[in-house]
């Protein structure tokens, strides 16, 4: 078993809840404790271990959904999706102004997907499609221009 | 606003996932599904048993990476499929879990997508939800 095949195992465990719980001992910023105490007292979380825990568990499972995008284009690159098929997915179904015009999608996403050649195995894929679907939704708005048709 | 959307798949999905050859075209619209999905991406237990999709088999290392998530056919799960088969005897005990699936994964103003290949006894049971569920042909 590959060290990333244990690692989404570890990670299906804890979505089981079976995990069990150990006592730690982390270094951290005095201010990054303070702000942690004062958030949850101002309601952000039930209590501070709770706080770190989600916070952690949000990143790791981040990076377990770039990382297993990464592995599977790296196995099967003719699998990789383009920009305007997957911001077109997105919003599928759903009353955002971008399921309305699958042009503009596809135009803005070819205009992005020029300059984020390696937009499907980045960090920031989610937020890069997210990007396309904003900028649709200000055009439709009358903000902004209709990029330039790809040469 | 960018509504979250989750995906539940079905047996074709899941058996694509399996599949290890270069080229594979619903591979690859599952992995567009995928990377669409900002929210959950699940497959109910019932499907895994019908694609034969053990978690600790080496060959599920891919499909376990893109759809991390089991939702288990437990007993209220079994109790809400009953009803979703009176309302829709045609359909099958998997076709129902999958809409349960997707009924126990979607929130308040949430998409499902439902990636299969028989979206017409999906459609029908999906129509018996409250949720707004995405049946998308595969």
């Amino acid at each position: 078993v590959s060290e990333l095949d244990e690692f989404f195992a570890v990670l299906a465990e804890l979505g089981e809840g079976q995990a069990e719980t150990v006592a730690t001992s982390i270094r951290q910023p005095e201010a990054l404790r303070r702000a942690a105490h004062l958030a949850t007292q101002l309601g952000m979380d039930e209590s501070v271990t709770a706080a770190s825990n989600r916070a952690l568990e949000d990143r790791l499972r981040a990076f377990a959904r770039h990382r297993a995008i990464v592995a599977h284009l790296d196995r099967f690159p003719e699998d990789r999706p383009s920009l305007a098929g997957v911001a077109g997915r997105r919003v599928r179904g759903t009353g955002h102004p971008a399921a309305r015009r699958p042009d503009l999608v596809a135009d803005v996403a070819r205009w992005l997907e020029r300059r984020r050649l390696d937009w499907a195995v980045a960090t920031d894929a989610d937020q890069v499609v997210d990007s396309v679907l904003d900028h649709v939704a200000m055009l439709v708005d009358g903000v902004g221009h209709r990029p330039a048709a790809a040469g | 606003v960018i509504p979250v959307r989750h995906l539940v798949v079905d047996n074709e999905a899941a058996q694509a996932l399996a599949s290890t050859r270069q080229q594979h075209r619903k591979r690859a619209q599952v992995l567009e599904a995928v990377m669409a999905a900002n929210g959950r991406r699940v497959v109910p237990t019932a499907v895994r048993v019908e694609a034969g999709w053990r978690r600790r088999d080496p060959l599920a290392a891919v499909a376990n990476r893109q759809i991390p998530d089991d939702d288990v056919l437990d007993a209220a799960a079994a109790d809400r499929s009953v009803e979703l088969r009176r309302a829709v005897p045609l359909a099958s005990v998997v076709d129902a879990s999958i809409v349960v699936a997707a009924e126990r994964v979607g929130g308040t103003g949430d998409v499902v997508e439902v990636l299969t290949s028989d979206v017409d006894d999906l459609r029908a049971l999906a129509m018996h939800s409250s949720l707004d569920i995405d049946v998308v042909l595969l």
